[in-house]
């Protein structure tokens, strides 16, 4: 029997968003936006998965003449190999952020920025 | 919701939690009402699917779904790394690790040959992208590995700022300039003007293998310089 | 053939220009500044072409890589967003022509991605490219904002990045929920298969667009950061986010509602949403002694106005939000880089020393932006806010507009506050760079300018006000993206 791979999706989701809004540390924040982004890159595969199929590339002569009713669908493929590169973009500055305030103020507890209020 | 960041037991968060697992449960049971998980639901991908080869040439579908059908939105993503890499270089200087550590017989050994090992496999898999899974972005950050191997390795960090940066403008201007060509060619930007040759083999697949170069090489000194900098102002004892 | 290359240069330029700045950067910032202000320059000669042909001449609708939407990406240019395009693009002008010569080449390559991608996501009809579009948008005004380095800009870009990536996050989930639903990405073929679904899970799907479009626009309660992050960017950057970046994540909001979800309860919520936005910022805005942050909570209650005037569903309400959203950008894009500079000159932002260093051109900027921004005749203000409230007579919702009276009377106290401070001020101020004094001349004349032009010019309106003027029309967009994809684009 297959796993459903939404609800692990959700799953991922849910954890990365409470991990947000619980945590105190910077990095933990960042953690979470990166298993938030997990969850949410598998929801898009899984929504691609077909039963029984194979993956989209066309390595043997029958799939060469056509590829009909064989393969998984290869568009949340290309989404998602997209959205993978742009969730690294978003990490780096992210955790260049966490960097540089560990360099100036030696913690990444954000309760110790409380400059600007409300 | 920022509140949760700010006190250590903050009735905000919990109650955000609570209403994020009630999210969930909504989710997850629109998905299966929906859009069942292993059904056939494709119908722009039913067409990708029909083309087949005949779209691009190659024999990885998804290349040419990435590099020929959307192939904005892969533009879309270089930019977004190298605005992540401009952003990331706004806020740190340029790494100065100085790793003091013994002779140690591994770590030499493995200098003088491990960046070339990696460099090959990602290079590999870069210019193979549209024959089999891979492509620019995986295979760059490969080859960023191999070169970070190299730097970290090595007593004394040295990396040409000069030559990463113009590398990484160059690169993206030339993937502009093959999209200006195919605009000149077939009136469409990034139309693909060469031609697809063979499904499987290494000269095919038009201008897709050409642009999954440019994005590796590119996507290559941007990491390159992202991790450099990630180490700046940091000194430690290593052994 | 050769219309259709504009909306591709309006990305590609900017984009280019990034990517080549760092050649002209070696020789220092002004050759930087300089190759930066020309690329802007051509960007705007492109955009005001392409404004003047789809005025006269309808939509433009450009593929990528010679593949026929749905298969492929098209960007298509209506009327609004040749508006959009337009002003966007003057205001990035001025924006970095105003800036200072201390702000490094990185700073001018991030200006230039931010107006690419504001380009690509105005344009864009695919919404996966539009998420690609605004995730660039996201990621370069993260950067910019967290520029100085201080304290407090490190803080805005946190709270600004968490609350960013969340968003971007709920944008994917709504994203991977129409695909799976419908199968196609392309805005015309979502409309048609939209037409279909339940009704419970639209509500989802625009909630998740809601949460993930509204944070980066401003709207009500998904702009805690606007008002940490605007004080906290440099002024040429808190010109651009309050003038043209959240008004775009806006325009997206609007056109994927009236694409995709057309059911009036859908402009309720989005009513009702502008309401809170509109009364709860001038409210607080009221109370603020920053000046920069005082514009912060203009700059989201202009943005509830203007979300209440593209929901309203008549001619009047589009034409009003029209006018608002340029009225806006011009004036808060003034008012930004004055106040800003002058913040920056005197090293502070509290109400009662930021204008120890004004000018005279400082004094002419504020009281010209800051009337123009309150609607006093005859500024485009006064015209947009009159329709407004035409519009929502029309729409028999006069109990909305009594409600936003008393707020907009609390906006006039405040913003004349900060007006009369600049007035009063001495005016012996020494300016650090010429820009600044050209730039504030320029937008204060365009200001004064623009509504005598658009008002009284006969032909103007009887071109605009009959034949080009209508709320995106669903049907209208459609059809022409399928006549497109049925006679393939060599026919």
């Amino acid at each position: 029997m297959q796993i459903n791979f939404y609800t692990l999706s959700v799953f991922l989701i849910v954890l990365g968003l409470i991990g947000i809004f619980l945590s105190r540390d910077f990095i933990k924040t960042l953690i979470g936006i990166a298993v938030l982004e997990s969850g949410v890159n598998l929801l898009l595969i899984s929504i691609g998965y077909i039963d029984g199929r194979l993956a989209p590339i066309l390595f043997n002569d029958e799939l060469k003449k056509s590829a009909v009713g064989m393969v998984v669908d290869p568009l949340p493929q290309a989404l998602v190999l997209t959205a993978i590169v742009i969730g690294v973009g978003l990490l780096a500055f992210g955790l260049a952020m966490a960097v540089w305030m560990n360099n100036r103020f030696g913690t990444t507890d954000v309760s110790e920025l409380k400059e600007l209020k409300g | 919701m920022l509140e949760g960041m700010k006190n250590k037991y903050n009735l905000s968060g919990i109650l955000a939690s609570v209403v994020v697992v009630l999210f969930g449960v909504l989710l997850l049971k629109t998905l299966n009402t929906h859009m069942p998980f292993g059904k056939d639901k494709m119908q722009v991908a039913a067409q990708y699917v029909e083309l087949g080869g005949s779209s691009t040439g190659a024999q990885n579908m998804v290349t040419s779904v990435v590099l020929s059908f959307r192939a904005l939105d892969t533009l879309g993503e270089v930019t977004v790394l190298f605005a992540s890499a401009m952003a990331v270089a706004l806020l740190l200087a340029p790494g100065a690790v100085l790793w003091r550590r013994k002779e140690n017989f591994v770590l030499k050994v493995a200098a003088k040959w491990m960046p070339y090992l990696v460099g090959l496999i990602g290079a590999y898999i870069v210019s193979q992208g549209h024959l089999t899974p891979g492509g620019g972005f995986q295979g760059g950050v490969i080859i960023a590995t191999g070169v970070m191997i190299m730097l970290l390795l090595a007593g004394n960090r040295k990396r040409n700022e000069l030559f990463l940066h113009s590398l990484e403008a160059l690169m993206g201007l030339s993937f502009i300039t093959v999209g200006i060509i195919g605009l000149i060619k077939g009136g469409s930007f990034l139309y693909n003007f060469l031609p697809n040759g063979k499904v499987g083999s290494l000269f095919s697949a038009g201008i897709l293998p050409l642009l999954y170069i440019f994005i590796g090489i590119k996507v290559a000194s941007e990491f390159v310089s992202i991790l450099d900098r990630f180490t700046s102002k940091v000194e430690k004892d290593a052994d | 053939m050769s219309i259709e290359i504009l909306p591709v240069l309006l990305f590609i330029v900017p984009l280019a220009a990034a990517f080549a700045l760092y050649f002209p950067s070696r020789r220092g910032n002004k050759p930087s500044k300089i190759f930066t202000f020309l690329s802007l320059v051509a960007n705007l000669i492109i955009a005001i072409k392409l404004f003047k042909y789809v005025v006269v001449s309808g939509p433009v609708i450009t593929v990528f890589s010679k593949w026929v939407p749905p298969l492929g990406i098209n960007f298509y240019a209506d009327f609004m967003a040749v508006i959009w395009l337009l002003f966007g693009n003057m205001l990035a002008m001025f924006a970095l022509f105003s800036s200072r010569l201390s702000y490094t080449w990185r700073f001018h390559g991030l200006i230039l991605l931010m107006s690419a991608a504001l380009n690509g996501l105005i344009l864009s009809g695919d919404i996966f490219n539009i998420f690609v579009f605004f995730e660039i948008l996201c990621l370069v005004s993260f950067a910019l904002v967290a520029y100085y380095k201080r304290k407090e800009s490190i803080e805005a870009g946190i709270k600004y990045f968490v609350l960013g990536s969340v968003a971007s996050a709920m944008l994917l989930i709504a994203i991977a929920l129409i695909y799976g639903k419908a199968g196609t990405l392309n805005l015309a073929g979502l409309s048609l298969a939209s037409a279909s679904w339940p009704i419970g899970f639209k509500m989802l799907v625009f909630g998740l667009l809601l949460i993930g479009l509204g944070v980066e626009s401003g709207i009500f309660p998904m702009n805690g950061w606007l008002f940490d992050a605007h004080p906290a960017a440099p002024y040429p950057v808190s010109a651009m986010l309050s003038g043209i970046v959240i008004e775009s994540s806006l325009y997206v909001l609007l056109r994927v509602k009236a694409l995709v979800f057309p059911e009036p309860v859908f402009a309720k919520i989005l009513l009702l949403l502008g309401v809170l936005t509109f009364v709860i910022s001038e409210a607080v805005g009221f109370f603020q002694r920053d000046a920069k942050r005082l514009l912060a909570y203009s700059s989201a209650g202009q943005i509830g106005l203007m979300l209440i005037a593209f929901s309203i569903n008549t001619t009047f309400g589009f034409i009003a939000g029209l006018l608002l959203f340029v009225n806006h950008l011009l004036s808060k894009g003034l008012l930004f880089i004055s106040v800003g500079a002058m913040s920056d000159r005197s090293n502070s932002r509290d109400l009662n020393s930021f204008a120890s260093e004004s000018v005279f051109a400082d004094k002419v900027a504020v009281i010209t932006g800051g009337l123009s921004l309150l609607g006093v005749p005859p500024s485009l203000g006064f015209v947009g806010k009159i329709l407004l409230f035409i519009g929502l007579a029309k729409a028999s919702l006069l109990g909305v507009a009594y409600l936003l009276v008393p707020f907009i009377v609390i906006e006039a106290l405040y913003i004349m506050r900060l007006i009369s401070r600049v007035y009063l001020s001495d005016g012996k101020g020494h300016l650090e760079c010429p820009g600044q004094l050209v730039a504030q001349w320029l937008l204060s004349l365009l200001l004064l300018a623009l509504p005598s032009i658009v008002l009284t010019n006969g032909q103007l309106k009887n071109n605009f006000a009959k034949k080009i003027i209508k709320p995106i029309n669903a049907r209208q967009y459609v059809a022409s993206v399928n006549g497109l994809t049925r006679k393939g684009i060599d026919g």
